[in-house]
This record gives C-alpha cells, sequence and structure tokens, in this order.
C-alpha cells in the first residue's frame, strides 16, 4: 500500500506556479527523498500533504483517503519537522514535549513514560528541564524529531532535518531516523540539500525544480541515468548549475531582524 | 472533553510564559506607575481645587482599564510573532480544531490580563486609592 499518493498535484499562488502537476507516490515504510533546489516547491508540497495549504488542483491520497477530508484523522498520522524550528523557546524542552502530549490526545498515564523514553533515546534526558532558548541549534533539531515522534506517526516529514548542523550532530540525527524507521517501520518523507546523507539513507528519490518532478526512481537508476559516479554530480546534471535568486520575503527580512535582537 | 485538554494547555502555555517573563510584568507596570506617580500627584492638587474631590479615586480605575486593554492587546500581537518564529505550525498540524486553538491563546491573554489588572489594582491601593467609598 502507499502512504502517499499525489496525483496531478498544482498550487498556484496568484500567477506564479510553486508545484505544477506533479504525480508521485511513496511505498510504505520507504524513506522518500524529496530533492531540488531552493525555491523548488518541496516546502510547498509538504504544506499540502500535510493539510496546512490547500491545493489548487489535482489529488492527494494518505493511506487511501483524501488527508482535506478528514484532516484531523490524517493530521493524527503524521510527524512533522518544520525547516525552521516550531518549538516554543520559553518552555523547557519536558514542557514542549508534554503541549506535543495534549494535542495529540496521548492517554495522560502514557505521556510521561513516553516523552521519557523518546528524550533519552535523543540523549537530551538530562536536559528536560532546561528552557528550549538556552539550546543548540543540535539540540533543538533533536527535541523537534523527539516530538514528532511522539504520538507514533505513520509518516514523519522531516524538512532539511540537517540544515546548518555540525557533521556530529548530522550523522546522529540519520542513525535516530534509520532506527525509527526500523523500530515502528515509519515512512520517512524527507528533504534535504545534502545528498551524500540522503543518498545513503532514501529508498527512493524524486528530483524536483521549478515545480515539477524531473525524476523520479532509486538513486542508482538516476546515476545510471546521467552516467555520474554520485547523487550530487546527478543531481546537477539535471538541474543545471545556475545559482537560483531567491529573494529574502519580507517574512524571511522581518525573522532575521528579531534573531539580531535576541 | 479533547477540546477542553486543548484549550486548557494552550492557556497554560500562555500563563507559563507570562509568569517567566519577569521583565515584561515589571515593564509592562511602568506606564500605569508613570500615570500613577506622574498624573495622580502633579494634577492631583489641581484637580482638588477645583472642587473635584480625590483625583486618585478618578484616575486609579481608568488606569486599571487601561492596563488590562493594553495587555490583552500585547497577547493578541504574540501569536504574530509565534506565527513568525513557527509556533503556530506546530499547533496547525495538530488534530485540533482551530476554534480551541483561537479559544485557549484569547482565554489565556484574558487571565494574564486580568492578573496585570490585579497588581494595578494594588499598585493604585498603594497611591491611596480606595474602592471603597
Amino acid at each position: 500500500m502507499n502512504a502517499i499518493e499525489v496525483k496531478n498535484l498544482t498550487k498556484k499562488f496568484k500567477d506564479f506556479i510553486a508545484v505544477d502537476n506533479i504525480s508521485f507516490q511513496v511505498p510504505e515504510g520507504q524513506v522518500f527523498a524529496f530533492l531540488g533546489p531552493n525555491g523548488a516547491g518541496k516546502t510547498t508540497t509538504i504544506k499540502m500533504i500535510t493539510t496546512l495549504l490547500r491545493p489548487t488542483a489535482g489529488e492527494i491520497m494518505v493511506f487511501g483517503k483524501d488527508p482535506q477530508k478528514n484532516r484531523d484523522e490524517a493530521r493524527q498520522k503524521f510527524g512533522v519537522v518544520f525547516q525552521d524550528t516550531t518549538l516554543d523557546t520559553d518552555l523547557t524542552a519536558y514542557e514542549n514535549m508534554y503541549f506535543h502530549a495534549v494535542l495529540y490526545n496521548i492517554p495522560k498515564k502514557d505521556r510521561k513514560p513516553k516523552i521519557e523514553e523518546l528524550l533519552n533515546f535523543f540523549e537530551l534526558a538530562d536536559r528536560k528541564k532546561d528552557l528550549v532558548k538556552n539550546f543548540s541549534g543540535g539540540m533543538k533539531r533533536r527535541l523537534e524529531i523527539a516530538r514528532g515522534m511522539l504520538h507514533v506517526p505513520k509518516i514523519l516529514f522531516l524538512d532539511e532535518p540537517t540544515l546548518g548542523l555540525d557533521p556530529q550532530t548530522r550523522n546522529k540525527i540519520w542513525k535516530y531516523v534509520k532506527e525509527l524507521k526500523q523500530k515502528h517501520q515509519i515512512t520517512v518523507f524527507l528533504t534535504s540539500h545534502y545528498l551524500e546523507e540522503a543518498e545513503a539513507v532514501a529508498d527512493q528519490v524524486a528530483i524536483i525544480d521549478h515545480g515539477k518532478i524531473i525524476f523520479n526512481g532509486t538513486s542508482a537508476e538516476i546515476k545510471q541515468q546521467t552516467q555520474t559516479d554520485s547523487l550530487e554530480q546527478a543531481f546537477l546534471e539535471i538541474t543545471g548549475r545556475d545559482v537560483r535568486d531567491e529573494s529574502a520575503s519580507s517574512t524571511d527580512r522581518m525573522r532575521q531582524q528579531l534573531k539580531a535582537r535576541r | 472533553m479533547k477540546h477542553l485538554k486543548v484549550i486548557y494547555i494552550i492557556w497554560l502555555r500562555q500563563l507559563k510564559r507570562f509568569i517567566r517573563s519577569y521583565s515584561r510584568i515589571f515593564g509592562s507596570l511602568a506606564q500605569p506607575l508613570l500615570f500613577l506617580v506622574a498624573l495622580g500627584y502633579g494634577f492631583g492638587s489641581i484637580y482638588e481645587q477645583a472642587g473635584g474631590g480625590n483625583y486618585i479615586q478618578f484616575l486609579a480605575p481608568g488606569v486599571i482599564a487601561m492596563t488590562v486593554i493594553f495587555t490583552a492587546m500585547f497577547n493578541g500581537t504574540s501569536l504574530v510573532f509565534d506565527k513568525q518564529f513557527g509556533f503556530v505550525k506546530e499547533t496547525l498540524v495538530a488534530p485540533v480544531s482551530r476554534f480551541s486553538i483561537m479559544f485557549g491563546r484569547a482565554l489565556g491573554g484574558a487571565t494574564v490580563a486580568t492578573i496585570q489588572g490585579v497588581i494595578v489594582f494594588f499598585l493604585a491601593m498603594l497611591f491611596g486609592f480606595s474602592p471603597i467609598s
């Protein structure tokens, strides 16, 4: 059975077509890497699947059901780790987890043991009473993935989970992801710019550019097709070597200003 | 039942954030304090000479109401900050109704504003405001 099935999905923002008629399937229990240059439409696609955005056209099926029709049921199956942190920095690690546990309707007696278990797994147990604002980038990321796993989702979305982290933490995060996948048979939908990592962890790869999927298959297939040795070379071969001009939106600018002030 | 739990936890979050931000609590007390001191003592004598009676008695309820309004407004705008910093997304992808998210926040903001109002109320009493005439 396919965990995610997308057919002719399109998203338009006024005149701009962010996602242009894409179709793909993610079989259950696989790691699916969704790759593409900045601004290719990766995050928009994730937002549409996770019910944060409504598609302009096309169909999304999650385990055979349309997430837009029965949103809460679909949302319960998702664990989402967004590109930028969504933790409350004025709460402690434990409180962030507890908040999540209540939102996802985890029975009261299970909350504490489950949170402890995950914090242990992600090696954050000794810092659970610290405010998140005192955490390093890597710890925040780990906490966020731990939180995303708390309600044992069927599909884990990781939008650039290793962005801006040191090699140690990046390796660790992929190790966790692999372990979690084996332990709970979850499907993982990830995006990343670190193609070596994506290659190592993914069962299937799709490359998206300018809103269109230009390749879908295994990384061995793509290398064969482009006659290159690594996924990174194949990626450059397919998407071209131009640097993407991504104008910073007003939101980004505001965020930067606020970060500078803190 | 589930809605109540969600509303409660969002309310609790607002409250925890409020209690932890000492600077904000004291900062937001500065303005009412200024009004009570500067206007209270400054205009007090003129007001009394004009036959208006005790000026603090007249001023304090207004200052308290203003504190409640401003704190509530600040809590409303904090939604914008949460949106910029992404925390709103965490609640939006969760299987909870949008109504409970909004209601929890509104309730949290209202509680925080009420607490601030009560603090200013007792502060005003220090300056000679007596609610029972």
